[in-house]
């Protein structure tokens, strides 16, 4: 289990390998620890997460992403501009998840320019897709904060780009919902 | 890519719902294991409780991007361990020392005796000796982490872990021997 030091035989390493159940007995003396953490995580409930449809969470994420991307790209294209910290750090450390976040950013926002041109033939359900990721401006700054002080940065830039997936087969949806709108509507016409 | 197939775990997947009664039952199941954790390497119960509590709020907040890649101890004890270090840079308790000598490293004298070991003598002996050291020592024995893995968390070299390792080992002893002489 333990590589790189040759001290298994050592008595002290054994004596705590053995008995390792009676060194995690620690218990906090607070008692509304629980508590705490239940009013921050209820928190979000209350407020603009929670209520959005499960297709708009998913969206939250998504236009965050494009947002990411974006930067990532301009990152990639423009190094002598001044970047986000954290975007730095994302190409530095992580190129191949930076590689992905652009490649399905770009088909995002390939699929966004042809669900607009459609759009203008089918404004009220156009109008709706748009107006709900308006609302969700908000949660993107949130977004980027978490990227920039959560640590395991591997697990969000991973989730990030399975949410731009997402995003991407969400928005082939949306392609096909007015796609058929427009076909019915030529159909009773 | 990888095919292997992932067993999912029901409470778990709750909690990525958003389910707040699945993740008090994750909390009770894990909470003293990832707590003993935070105490071991932040030093002292009073922070150790408010980190504690960023710990299952972040996991809580990021449960969603967890694949079971590894278990779920591991996962949030990771959390857990960053959020301590981060805190104990924070608070400038994290003393680096910039004359570390590397040349003893694994081959420190070892003055392991015939020693009696006690869970209590060691823990207090643990939280006793220098944060740069028992990080070390805790990461190792108790988390299971490698050298490699260490030196990336702590962003120290390889060299430095091992020098840390061993003199932690070496001052953990000696103190043990101290206690028992008075106990």
């Amino acid at each position: 289990m333990h590589k790189g030091f040759q001290d298994k035989e050592d008595g002290l390493i054994r004596f705590i390998d053995q008995n390792r159940d009676e060194f995690d007995d620690e218990v906090p003396s607070a008692s509304d620890i629980w508590n705490k953490i239940e009013q921050r995580i209820d928190a979000p409930k209350k407020g603009v997460l929670i209520n959005f449809r499960p297709l708009l969470k998913y969206a939250a994420a998504a236009v965050f992403l494009m947002v990411f991307g974006a930067a990532v790209w301009i990152l990639i294209d423009n190094r002598k501009q001044p970047v986000d910290p954290a975007l730095s750090m994302v190409q530095k450390y992580y190129p191949d998840y930076a590689d992905q976040v652009v490649k399905f950013t770009n088909i995002v926002e390939k699929r966004q320019e042809e669900l607009k041109k459609i759009g203008t033939k089918a404004p009220g359900i156009y109008k709706n897709f748009t107006t709900d990721l308006d609302e969700l401006d908000s949660v993107n700054s949130a977004l980027k904060k978490d990227l920039n002080t959560y640590p395991n940065k591997e697990d969000v830039l991973i989730a990030l780009i399975e949410n731009l997936k997402m995003q991407a087969d969400v928005l082939n949806q949306q392609l096909h919902i007015i796609r058929n709108l427009k076909k019915d509507s030529h159909e009773i016409h | 890519m990888n095919s292997k197939l992932i067993v999912t775990d029901p409470l778990i997947e709750l909690c990525k719902e958003g389910d707040t009664k699945a993740f008090h039952q994750l909390y009770l199941q894990y909470s003293k294991r990832v707590y003993s954790t935070i105490v071991r390497i932040a030093g002292n119960r009073t922070d150790a409780e408010d980190l504690l509590q960023e710990t299952f709020v972040d996991a809580f907040k990021y449960i969603k991007t967890y694949n079971y890649q590894s278990h779920f101890s591991y996962w949030i004890k990771r959390i857990a361990i960053n959020n301590s270090i981060t805190h104990l840079r924070k608070k400038r308790e994290w003393v680096e020392f910039d004359n570390e000598h590397h040349d003893q490293g694994d081959e420190v004298v070892n003055t392991e005796q015939l020693q009696t070991y006690k869970v209590e003598i060691i823990k207090e002996a643990i939280k006793q000796i220098p944060l740069i050291y028992s990080t070390v020592f805790t990461l190792y024995v108790f988390e299971g982490y490698d050298q490699e893995e260490i030196a990336e968390i702590l962003d120290i070299s390889h060299n430095t872990v091992r020098t840390r390792y061993a003199r932690a080992k070496e001052k953990i002893r000696t103190l043990i021997n101290q206690m028992n002489c008075y106990a």
